[in-house]
């Protein structure tokens, strides 16, 4: 079931008004079969890989609590390989195979091992990794371990994120549970606003730029350096916008009954450095990493050495976590280049090297985006081949025309990005001069829905199919 | 229960507002596309609500480069109009004809073949359903085929107005500011030539799939104009790229039950094409008059 679907408005509009006229005690129940229900319009069978995981978690959490010294590290231990070994088999078996056969292959050997054949559970990089970090943050003493079964499934399984995220905490949302959530017509509303605008980012922007990055890609040994240019600084707003809309609608989908999740995205092509981006971009899976693997390794602590492998390391994983394949890899090592660069290079980040403080700020800004852009090559390759030829055809300008596609689309494509732009950047510095969605004026805030759902209704584009981050 | 009261009073002030915006701007930007008078759209219009002429072509973006219905009707005395549209296949021609029909008989159809028209082609029914939305209340039989294809987009193109027309606000402002492509009761000449080196190019899809859907539309069309006892021709019109698994052959064996065959001149101007050509699919102004002019000496005598 996806969020931009009539399905999901159906299901959203009997889900969200039971929740509040059933009695506070039996609401898990309601928010456990709806998410059941959401996750097994999928695959149904994949709900089977759910149950395993939080058994296993929601044992091995008490028992943490329960144990001392060794026992409790055995306990996490196993949980993570519960957890782990899911997704080493549903994800990266077929990938380890592959590079297997490559390497027995070219010392003469074919490989033995037969392949899998299955689909991805749909986000299951994202439930696993809510799960570890439930039971690390009970064996860190962070967290008491949950002792009701429903709230803790519930946890896994909260059916706004429980496939593309925010990777929430169990010291954000577990006690939200427990708590009553009342009525209240400020989250309501606020919720509504949220969902409205990721549904805008995701069917006005994302899908219509997926028109055009879409038809590239399928044909990018044809097309000009240019071309390819464009295409990829409109998948860089495309994965934007689908992923930041799917948070909004996600987060926005919990406001209206009262749970906070976290912020995922924060204007993140406003970053003026890449350690900034990252501040910014899926703040819940780069803050995990961070605080599960980052610091654990030992974070900026040690030598210099040690400290830029601990990037490296980290991004690499992160790139791995997205994708078994090897361009989203190199997509993390090269974030993990960049990072090592801005550390090294920090001195000339902090200069004013263009004389005039607001137009260094716009260089540095430009620059960001354009390495982030140039990575999110590696990331929409379907392999690596694709990738290093487009590199090849946008460092060398391969020659040839810019390809329009329908000329109107791409008018399209370009006035959202720039509507976009602009948005961001009145939020991001003059939030306090021009307000839309909060404005005090009750005409105003109106106007400023009417607008986004008629805009949506005229310029959206309703079968763009799912959402990137489902794949992961 | 204040609260729930404020947010329903609100939620219908918004929705009444909402609904009240998306009639009146729907109607104006409604107003400004049934007035088009360039573009695709323009002449979908035109098939689905006024084609009143004895000579009516059907096809894609060939058909509507190829035949020119000036020179036509000047010649046959006949009124002519070629509804040719960018992108389609054998379902839209289909469909449109039956939307023609429904208020109107020409004389003679043409159908132009495109030698790829039967392949299968995914998505092209949602391709339809957005071609068609505008003319949901214009049109029963255009009503009952969004209807056949998705109740869903039937019913909110029903409730809303400006969902017919997603996507178009560009367009319409385009063709009305008559900015781009002309078109002459439908023909859309092309200006410009391929060098002369260019060469005919055969092409040989391994994956080659006829989809049953498009050969039930072809002889959908057939039947409806034999009902109608309305001439069909079935040409295929000049290319530089020949498909090997074609559209002829299964067309003949279709067209021969009725006793037709198609006109196929799809090598007519080899061995040098290349002049008459603007790219390889599609015949310039030149070669578009001059194909024309075979078609109404060759064809019509038989025909008319």
């Amino acid at each position: 079931m996806l969020f931009n679907s009539l399905h999901f408005l159906l299901f959203f509009i009997l889900v969200t008004p039971a929740f509040f006229l059933l009695p506070n005690k039996q609401r898990w129940k309601l928010l456990l079969a709806a998410s059941c229900y959401f996750y097994m319009t999928f695959v149904p069978v994949y709900i089977l890989i759910l149950v395993f995981t939080i058994i296993i978690d929601y044992i091995a959490g008490i028992y943490i609590e329960n144990s001392k010294g060794r026992k409790r590290k055995f306990f996490l231990i196993l949980s993570l390989l519960a957890n782990i070994g899911v997704l080493a088999v549903f994800k990266y078996y077929n990938f380890l195979n592959e590079n297997l056969s490559f390497l027995l292959g070219n010392i003469g050997y074919q490989n033995p091992v037969p392949y899998l054949n299955m689909l991805l559970p749909i986000g299951l990089s994202f439930h696993t990794f809510q799960a570890m970090s439930y039971t690390i943050e009970v064996y860190r003493g962070h967290q008491k371990a949950e002792r009701h079964f429903g709230i803790y499934s519930l946890y896994v399984m909260f059916y706004p994120q429980l496939v593309a995220g925010p990777i929430e905490r169990p010291q954000n949302i577990l006690h939200q549970f427990h708590e009553k959530q009342h009525f209240d017509y400020n989250n309501v509303v606020d919720g509504l606003k949220l969902m409205l605008w990721g549904l805008f980012q995701k069917v006005v922007i994302a899908d219509r730029l997926s028109i055009y990055v879409n038809a590239v890609y399928a044909n990018s040994d044809q097309h000009s350096g240019i071309t390819l240019i464009v295409a990829n600084v409109f998948f860089a707003f495309q994965i934007y916008c689908d992923f930041s809309g799917y948070s909004y609608i996600a987060i926005g989908c919990a406001k209206v009954m009262g749970y906070d999740l976290m912020t995922n995205f924060r204007r993140p092509y406003l970053a003026a450095s890449i350690k900034e981006f990252w501040s910014r971009w899926h703040i819940s899976l780069s803050t995990w990493f961070r605080d599960y693997l980052y610091f654990p390794l030992g974070g900026n602590r040690g030598s210099k050495a040690r400290w830029y492998m601990n990037l490296f390391i980290v991004f690499m994983i992160s790139g791995l976590w997205h994708g078994a394949n090897w361009t989203f890899i190199i997509w993390g090592a090269l974030h993990g280049s960049y990072q090592i660069c801005s550390v090294q290079f920090k001195h000339l980040n902090q200069r004013n090297i263009l004389g005039y403080q607001p137009l260094t700020n716009a260089f540095h800004v430009l620059l960001t985006f354009s390495l982030v852009t140039f990575a999110w090559i590696f990331f929409r390759a379907t392999n690596l081949n694709q990738a290093f030829a487009i590199c090849k055809s946008i460092f060398t300008l391969k020659s040839g025309g810019l390809y329009i596609g329908t000329p109107e689309g791409f008018a399209y494509s370009v006035i959202w990005i720039l509507f976009l732009l602009v948005v961001e950047y009145i939020t991001e510095y003059k939030s306090d001069l021009i307000q839309v969605f909060y404005s005090p004026v009750k005409l105003i805030r109106f106007t400023g829905y009417i607008c986004i759902i008629l805009i949506i209704i005229l310029f959206g584009v309703f079968n763009g199919g799912q959402f990137i981050y489902f794949q992961f | 229960m204040k609260a729930y009261y404020r947010l329903f009073l609100n939620g219908f002030i918004i929705l009444l507002v909402l609904i009240v915006t998306d009639k009146a701007l729907g109607a104006l930007i409604e107003h400004y596309f049934f007035t088009e008078k360039q573009g695709d759209s323009a002449i979908t219009t035109h098939g689905v609500l006024h084609a009143r002429e004895d000579i009516l072509i059907f096809g894609s973006s060939r058909a509507s480069h190829h035949y020119i219905p000036a020179l036509i009707s000047g010649k046959s005395g006949l009124s002519c109009y070629n509804l040719g549209r960018d992108g389609m296949k054998m379902l839209y021609y289909e469909e449109l004809l039956v939307a023609v029909l429904s208020y109107h008989n020409p004389k003679i159809v043409i159908l132009d073949l495109n030698l790829s028209d039967f392949e299968d082609t995914p998505q092209e029914e949602e391709l339809l359903t957005t071609v068609f939305m505008p003319y949901i209340q214009k049109n029963k039989a255009v009503s009952d085929l969004i209807y056949r294809l998705s109740k869903t987009e039937f019913a909110l193109a029903n409730i809303s107005t400006l969902y017919r027309l997603n996507s178009l606000p560009l367009s319409i402002l385009q063709h009305n500011l008559e900015i781009g492509q002309k078109q002459f009761n439908g023909y859309e000449p092309l200006f410009g030539t391929l060098p002369k080196t260019s060469k005919v190019i055969f092409v040989d899809k391994k994956n080659y799939k006829e989809s049953k859907a498009q050969l039930k539309a072809f002889e959908n069309i057939v039947q409806l104009t034999q009902s109608k006892h309305i001439k069909l021709c079935v040409l295929v019109s000049p290319g530089m790229k020949i498909h090997k698994n074609n559209a002829v052959k299964t067309a003949n064996r279709i067209l021969n039950k009725y006793r037709l065959s198609v006109y196929n001149y799809s090598g007519l101007f080899s061995p040098d094409p290349a002049p008459l050509f603007y790219d390889i699919g599609h015949l310039n102004e030149v070669g578009a008059r001059a194909f024309t002019n075979i078609v109404i000496q060759r064809v019509f005598p038989k025909e008319i």
